[in-house]
C-alpha cells in the first residue's frame, strides 16, 4: 500500500480513536446494521488499539480515527477499498476495554482469519435452514487478503514506518479470546472424557456378556458334534436312534439359539466400542489442541520473541502510560514482524494444530450426533413424492425369449431434513430436490442353451433436476454453515448387446450422451482456529458419443483388459481335429539358425538332446514339400561315406499340409544296422498301446 | 560288418539289410504309434502327424542303440509336445493372441478326452485365466512356445490342487 507524505503528516496529527467510532465500526456501515462476523471487520476493528503487545500503540502507530471508520466501512462493504490508516494516538485502558466489550458482544471469541480462496458474492437466505445462523453475507476476497498481507510486510520493511492498521489483533483481545477458547476446549474436553470413561464401562460389560456368549456358543457346538457322533453310532448298531435323534435337535436348537446370541453380543460390542472410539477421538483431538494453546500458537500469535509474557498468560493490567512507554520502545526493523493473518496462516499450516482442530470438530460432530440419538433429540426424516406420471414396467414371455419395457414419464421429488441437538453440539441440514424425466428401456434376451443366452437392449431417457442442500453445526469449539444448490440436465440413447456364455458375459454398447449440470456452493467455518469462508461455482457440459465394451466372469473376476483378451480367446479358440499346418514348422525353424553347424559337418540339431557330438550322428528335418503326394510312404535311401552311415529317409503322404518330409539319420554304420536289425527282433507288447503318458503335457 | 575293404556286393547286400531293418521298424512302429494315438483320442489326421514326428527320433535313437522300447515312448511323448506345440504356433501364425494359443491347446485336451469317451476337463475359469497370465509370462520372459505352455499347465496343476484341498 503506497502512503503518501500528506497522510503521513495528517496521522501524525491524530487524536486518539474513540470509542464511538469504534463502536461505529463494530456495528458495520450502518449503526443500526447488526452484522455477525467479518475478517475485514474484524481487523478493522482492531485497527488502532494495541501493537500486539498488550501495549497501547506508540504515536506513529495509532491511525487516524476518521480514516480507520472510513476505510473500515468503506471496505466492509468494498473488497476494493483501501485498509484504514493508522492511528499514533495511545488508547486509554477505558478505551481499551470499551473496544475489546464490544468487539466480544459482536465477535464473540473467535479470531477472525481471511483464508478466501475466490471472490464471494452471495446471499444466502435460511429458508431451508430453521434456526439457522441466519442470513449471511460475505464479500471479500483473498486477494484482498493477500494485498493487506503484503502492504503489512512492505510497510515492515520501511524504517520508522508504521506497523500496517488492520491487521493486527490487540494482545488484550488474543488473550482473552485464547482463554475463552482454551475454557471452551477444557469444558469439551470434560465431556468427551466423561462420555469415554462412561463408554469404556460399557465396552467392558459388553465384552464380557460376549465372552460368555461365546463360551456358551463353543460349548453347544460341542454338543451338537457330540450328539452327532452318538446318533451316528446308534444308527451303525441300530439302537436308540430315536434318543439320540432327539439329542441332537435338542442340541441343535440350543445352538441355534446361542448362535443368535453370540451374533447380538458381538453386535453390541462393535456398537459400543464404535461409540467408544468416537468419544475417544474427540479426547485426543481436544488433547492435542490444548496442548498446542500451552504453546505455539499463544507464542507466535502475539509475535512473542521469548522475552514477553506468554499470550495465554493472563493479561497484565493496562497502566495510564503504558502507551507512552510503548512508544518510546525502538521499533524492531531488523526483520519485518510477520502479519498478524500471516502468523494465523502459519499455524494453521502446522500439520499438527491443524489436524487437532479437525479431529476435534469432526469428532465433535459424530459424537453430538451419537449423544443426540441417545438422548431421543436426533431426527430425520426422508420422504419422496410423484408428482405426475410414474414408472411402468412390462415383462413378456414367449419361447425362449424374454422382452421386457421399463416406461418413465414422471416429475418426481425428494427431501431429507436432518436435526440434532446434544451437550456435545447441535446441527441441522436439509435438502430438496425435483427430477422430472421420461425415458423408455426395451431390453429382449434370447436363451441360446448350453448356459449360453444374447440380451439386447435399448435406451433413451432424458431428465432434469434441480438440488438445494443447507446445513449447520455448532459444536463447542466450532461453527459450520454449507449451502449449495445444482441443477443437471441429462439425455442419453444407448444400444447394449450382451452375449453370456457360461458364466462370461461380454457386453458391447453404442452410445450418445449428453449431460450438463451447473452448482454453487458457499461455506464457512468460525472456530478456534480461525475463519474459513470459501465458496464455488462451477458448470459443465458435454456431449461423448462412441462404443465401449465390457467383460464379466461369474462374481469373482473382475472386468479387465486381459479378462477381455481371456473372454474373446475363450470363445475363439478351437483346436481343429484335421491339421492343416506344420507341426515341425517350429523345430524347422530352429533347424534354420543351426545350419552353419550342419554345413560344417558337425550335425544338425535335434530335439531331445539326440544330436552326439562324439559320434556326428543327429536328426535334421528337411523342407521339401512336394505338393499333391498321396498316401504315406518310407523311401530310405542309404548312403555310406568315410564309413558313417547317412540313411536319407522321404516321409510323404496325407500329412494335412500336402508335403513330404525327409528324414536323415546319421550315425556309425555298423552299430546303426546291429541296433537296426536287433531291434526288429524284439516285439512291441500290446500293451505299449493301451498305456498312456501321465499328463497332457507332461 | 564292413569297412574300406569291403566288396561292393558286401556293401550292397549290408544296405540291403539294414534298409529292410528300417523299413521293418518303421511299419512296426508306425502301427503301434497310430493304434496308441488312437486309444488316446488323437484324430487320424493327428495320429498320422504323430507318426511322422516320432519317426525321426525314434529311428535314431534306434540307431544310437537305445533299447526300442524306450525310444519308442520317448519319441512319442516328444511327438505329442511336438504336434500340441504346433497347434500353438499354428494360433500365433495366425494372429491370434496368446491366450487364444493356449486355450486351444486347452480345447484340443478336452476333445481328445471327449474321443476317448471320458469326461473333459473343466478347468475353472479363474485358474484358465491364471494360466494364460502364466502363459503371457513365460513370453514375456523369452522362454519357447513348448516351455510357455507347460507352464500354463504346471499353473493349471498347481491350482487345482490347492482348490482341491
Amino acid at each position: 500500500m503506497k502512503r503518501d507524505k500528506t497522510s503521513k503528516q495528517a496521522a501524525g496529527k491524530q487524536a486518539a480513536l474513540s470509542p464511538e467510532v469504534l463502536r461505529g465500526i463494530v456495528g458495520g456501515a450502518q449503526p443500526q446494521e447488526k452484522r455477525k462476523i467479518d475478517g475485514d471487520m474484524a481487523a478493522a476493528m482492531t485497527a488502532g488499539m494495541n501493537d500486539g503487545h498488550g501495549n497501547a500503540p506508540s504515536a506513529t502507530q495509532t491511525p487516524s480515527a476518521q480514516q480507520a471508520k472510513t476505510d473500515a466501512v468503506a471496505k466492509a462493504g468494498n473488497p476494493d477499498a483501501k485498509p484504514p490508516a493508522e492511528s499514533k494516538v495511545p488508547l486509554s485502558k477505558d478505551e481499551v476495554k470499551d473496544i475489546e466489550k464490544h468487539f466480544r458482544e459482536n465477535v464473540g471469541n473467535k479470531l477472525p482469519e481471511l483464508n478466501q480462496k475466490n471472490e464471494v458474492k452471495g446471499t444466502y437466505e435460511r429458508d431451508l435452514v430453521k434456526g439457522g445462523p441466519g442470513k449471511w453475507e460475505v464479500k471479500s476476497s483473498a486477494a484482498d487478503s493477500d494485498k493487506k498481507d503484503n502492504a503489512a510486510a512492505q510497510q515492515n520493511h520501511q524504517p520508522n514506518s508504521a506497523p500496517p492498521s488492520g491487521q493486527q489483533p490487540s494482545t488484550d483481545y488474543i488473550k482473552t479470546a485464547q482463554k475463552d477458547a482454551k475454557t471452551a476446549f477444557e469444558t469439551g474436553m470434560t465431556k468427551a472424557l466423561d462420555e469415554t470413561r462412561k463408554l469404556a464401562k460399557d465396552v467392558r460389560s459388553a465384552g464380557d456378556t460376549l465372552s460368555r456368549a461365546q463360551d456358551a456358543h463353543d460349548l453347544s457346538s460341542a454338543t451338537v458334534k457330540l450328539a452327532e457322533a452318538k446318533l451316528k453310532t446308534a444308527v451303525v448298531f441300530d439302537k436308540g436312534q430315536d434318543e439320540a435323534r432327539g439329542k441332537l435337535v435338542d442340541a441343535l436348537v440350543q445352538h441355534e439359539r446361542n448362535i443368535k446370541a453370540l451374533a447380538d453380543a458381538k453386535n453390541t460390542h462393535d456398537e459400543v466400542k464404535q461409540k467408544h472410539d468416537g468419544a475417544q477421538k474427540a479426547l485426543e483431538g481436544f488433547k492435542k489442541v490444548l496442548s498446542k494453546t500451552d504453546d505455539d500458537l499463544p507464542r507466535k500469535a502475539a509475535g512473542d520473541d521469548g522475552t514477553r509474557p506468554r499470550a495465554n498468560t493472563a493479561p497484565a493490567p493496562l497502566g495510564a502510560n503504558d502507551g507512552a512507554q510503548i512508544a518510546k520502545q525502538p521499533e524492531k526493523t531488523a526483520e519485518p514482524e510477520k502479519s498478524r493473518t500471516e502468523q494465523l496462516k502459519d499455524e494453521v499450516k502446522k500439520d499438527a494444530w491443524k489436524n487437532g482442530v479437525m479431529v476435534a470438530s469432526k469428532a465433535l460432530e459424530d459424537v453430538a450426533k451419537q449423544a443426540a440419538k441417545k438422548d431421543g433429540t436426533y431426527e430425520k426424516r426422508e420422504s419422496s413424492d410423484v408428482l405426475a406420471g410414474g414408472v411402468s414396467k412390462d415383462v413378456t414371455v414367449k419361447g425362449k425369449t424374454t422382452t421386457e419395457v421399463v416406461k418413465v414419464a414422471q416429475v418426481k421429488t425428494e427431501s431429507e431434513t436432518e436435526s440434532y441437538s446434544s451437550a456435545f453440539g447441535s446441527g441441522k441440514s436439509a435438502s430438496k430436490s425435483i427430477r422430472a424425466e421420461a425415458g423408455y428401456e426395451n431390453k429382449v434376451t434370447h436363451d441360446l442353451g448350453n448356459g449360453r443366452s444374447q440380451t439386447v437392449t435399448d435406451k433413451a431417457y432424458a431428465g432434469i433436476s434441480g438440488e438445494a442442500k443447507a446445513k449447520y453445526t455448532i459444536t463447542p469449539t466450532s461453527i459450520d454453515a454449507e449451502a449449495a444448490a445444482k441443477a443437471v440436465a441429462h439425455a442419453e440413447l444407448r444400444h447394449t448387446e450382451t452375449t453370456k456364455i457360461g458364466i462370461v458375459e461380454t457386453t458391447k454398447t453404442t452410445y450418445v450422451e449428453g449431460h450438463a449440470e451447473a452448482g454453487v456452493k458457499a461455506g464457512a467455518h468460525l472456530g478456534f482456529d480461525g475463519v474459513k469462508i470459501g465458496a464455488s461455482a462451477s458448470a459443465s457440459a458435454s456431449v461423448s458419443a462412441g462404443t465401449s465394451g465390457e467383460v464379466k466372469i461369474g462374481d469373482a473376476v473382475k472386468a479387465g483388459g486381459d479378462v477381455k483378451v481371456f473372454a474373446e480367446a475363450m470363445a475363439e479358440a478351437k483346436a481343429n481335429a484335421e491339421v492343416t499346418f506344420d507341426p515341425l514348422k517350429g523345430t524347422a525353424k530352429a533347424k534354420v539358425d543351426v545350419g552353419a553347424m550342419a554345413s560344417a559337418g558337425i550335425g544338425v540339431e535335434g530335439k531331445g538332446g539326440l544330436f552326439n557330438a562324439k559320434t556326428g550322428s543327429g536328426v535334421g528335418v528337411g523342407g521339401s514339400y512336394s505338393v499333391g503326394a498321396i498316401g504315406v510312404k518310407f523311401k530310405p535311401d542309404l548312403d555310406i561315406k568315410d564309413g558313417k552311415m547317412d540313411l536319407k529317409v522321404e516321409l510323404g503322404g496325407a500329412l494335412g499340409v500336402g508335403g513330404n518330409v525327409n528324414l536323415q539319420i546319421k550315425g556309425d554304420l555298423n552299430k546303426a544296422k546291429d541296433n537296426f536289425v536287433a531291434s526288429t527282433k524284439i516285439p512291441i507288447p500290446s500293451v505299449w498301446i493301451a498305456s498312456s503318458i501321465v499328463g497332457f503335457f507332461s | 560288418m564292413i569297412d574300406q575293404n569291403s566288396t561292393p556286393e558286401e556293401i550292397e547286400a549290408y544296405k540291403a539289410e539294414l534298409t529292410s531293418a528300417a523299413e521293418q521298424l518303421e511299419a512296426t512302429t508306425r502301427e503301434h504309434i497310430l493304434a496308441r494315438a488312437a486309444a488316446e483320442g488323437w484324430s487320424s489326421s493327428q495320429a498320422t502327424w504323430l507318426d511322422v514326428i516320432a519317426k525321426q527320433p525314434l529311428l535314431q535313437a534306434v540307431a544310437d542303440g537305445t533299447p526300442l522300447l524306450t525310444a519308442l515312448e520317448q519319441a512319442y511323448a516328444d511327438a505329442r509336445r511336438t504336434l500340441t506345440t504346433g497347434y500353438f504356433n499354428n494360433a500365433l501364425d495366425e494372429r491370434k493372441n496368446r491366450y487364444t494359443a493356449f486355450l486351444t491347446v486347452i480345447d484340443l485336451e478336452k476333445q481328445l478326452a471327449e474321443r476317448r469317451g471320458e469326461t473333459p476337463p473343466a478347468y475353472p475359469e479363474d485358474i484358465l485365466l491364471a494360466a494364460c497370465r502364466a502363459v503371457e509370462d513365460a513370453a514375456a520372459r523369452g522362454l519357447s512356445s513348448e516351455d510357455q505352455i507347460a507352464t500354463g499347465f504346471a499353473v493349471i496343476r498347481e491350482l487345482s490342487a490347492r482348490a482341491m484341498n
